[in-house]
């Protein structure tokens, strides 16, 4: 039962992007199609699942003075196997995410789980919570993909390779959408959009809906989100 | 104090361990991928031909640099050329292509190797074929047609990814001259080396 609060805790409740607000350099850099989005989501659960169960098991045996340089240790070194594994047995796809896989050791959302979960948790927990926040990472990523990959496109991409590709018809794209700005904006409004549903969801609840400090907005009077 | 010091050289000899072990485990699965993928490229801009295309592969140095050319041959007679050519004028920095040509110089396709470091869904859509059939067909004569329409050649460069397109463009051009200049040691260099040094 623990386990599988823990599993959908990072789909929803915690979801990496929209509502823990990490891991945003990648979300910007490879959501410029739902295939690359898709790509690195499936590198980062497998190393978030690898690295949480290790530290997990670890976590013991770890002083907590040098517990940050153990934890991005274990990390870089199962990023830099999946990424020799992948160019050995899975040529295709290391050429396609070729630059992502070594980025995933900067990726704030695997120090992070590390640093607030798999360092005080057992390994089966932490297990669940890797696979949790990881398919909530790919998710995250796949719909801002979805939104900038159709607008700034006009296309919709699973698997260029095997013909999961397919086009909007007769719609002229809009550049900006797949370049940096248009990832922003995207966000942003995701963001938003996500913010307003917790409210919602919470006032049907008859409870106040407190936003995670870097995304609380409430301040701002220009939308009225809180209210 | 030394607990800490243990711990972490502990940490790191056996991430190193494991880093190494992988290393040599994987060394010669990615060599025989990039072979593979090699051969792969060869196959789809090379006309149909009977000889080892890797073992025959001849290196001309001209200028400053060194190419590789592989002559596609039918029963010992030379039935296209393709060659492997970089450019480092990318958006992000190097661009490797594979060109073939036939034996009258007609460009039969280009793939790309590598460009990893290209914007996703900009630069990166030189890999798809609208962009690569236009160098498809081309009779080389003086190369100049390989250039973007900006510059006053005929290849229609990618929205928003002019770099990269030129890049590509670039990387054929030079190709085509250095094929050009050296054809006859290309296509005789592995039966007869020349004193160039072809065929080493």
């Amino acid at each position: 039962m623990k386990f599988f609060r823990q599993l959908v805790k990072g789909l929803w409740e915690e979801i990496p992007v929209f509502r823990v607000v990490l891991g945003m350099c990648p979300t910007i850099a490879v959501t410029t199609s739902v295939e690359n989005a898709l790509g690195m989501g499936v590198a980062v659960i497998f190393v978030l699942i690898c690295s949480n169960m290790a530290i997990s098991a670890l976590r013991n045996v770890i002083p907590d003075k040098v517990r940050i340089p153990c934890y991005i240790v274990v990390a870089a070194t199962f990023v830099t196997i999946t990424d020799l594994a992948m160019n050995a047995y899975a040529h295709e796809l290391h050429k396609a995410l070729g630059i992502f896989i070594p980025l995933i050791v900067v990726n704030c959302i695997i120090l992070g789980r590390a640093e607030a979960y798999a360092g005080k948790n057992p390994v089966m927990l932490s297990l669940a919570d890797g696979i949790g926040m990881g398919v909530g990472f790919t998710l995250a990523l796949m719909v801002v993909a979805t939104i900038r990959e159709v607008l700034g496109s006009g296309t919709f991409t699973l698997w260029s390779k095997a013909g999961l590709q397919w086009a909007v018809a007769g719609y002229h794209p809009a550049l900006l959408m797949i370049l940096a700005p248009g990832g922003f904006l995207t966000l942003g409004i995701l963001l938003g959009v996500m913010n307003r549903i917790q409210f919602k969801l919470a006032a049907r609840k008859g409870r106040t809906f407190t936003p995670p400090s870097s995304l609380d907005c409430r301040h701002c009077t220009i939308c009225k989100f809180g209210g | 104090m030394v607990k800490l010091v243990v711990v972490l050289t502990v940490f790191c000899l056996v991430s190193g361990f494991l880093l190494a072990w992988t290393n040599s485990a994987t060394k010669a699965p990615i060599e025989a991928a990039r072979k593979a993928e090699t051969m792969d490229a060869l196959k789809k801009v090379l006309p149909a031909c009977d000889n080892d295309l890797l073992a025959d592969a001849v290196t001309i140095r001209d200028g400053e640099k060194d190419w590789t050319f592989y002559p596609a041959k039918e029963q010992g007679r030379v039935v296209g050329v393709a060659f492997r050519s970089e450019s480092m004028r990318g958006y992000g920095g190097r661009i490797v292509i594979l060109a073939g040509t036939l034996a009258d110089h007609t460009v039969t396709g280009i793939e790309i190797l590598e460009a990893e470091k290209e914007t996703p869904g900009l630069g990166a859509r030189i890999r798809e074929t609208a962009f690569r059939d236009q160098f498809k067909g081309r009779a080389a004569g003086d190369a100049q047609w390989a250039r973007v329409k900006k510059d006053g050649g005929d290849i229609v460069a990618i929205t928003g990814a002019t770099i990269s397109s030129r890049a590509v463009s670039e990387s054929v051009r030079n190709g085509l001259e250095v094929l050009a200049r050296h054809e006859s040691e290309i296509n005789g260099g592995t039966t007869a080396p020349s004193a160039t040094g072809a065929g080493q």
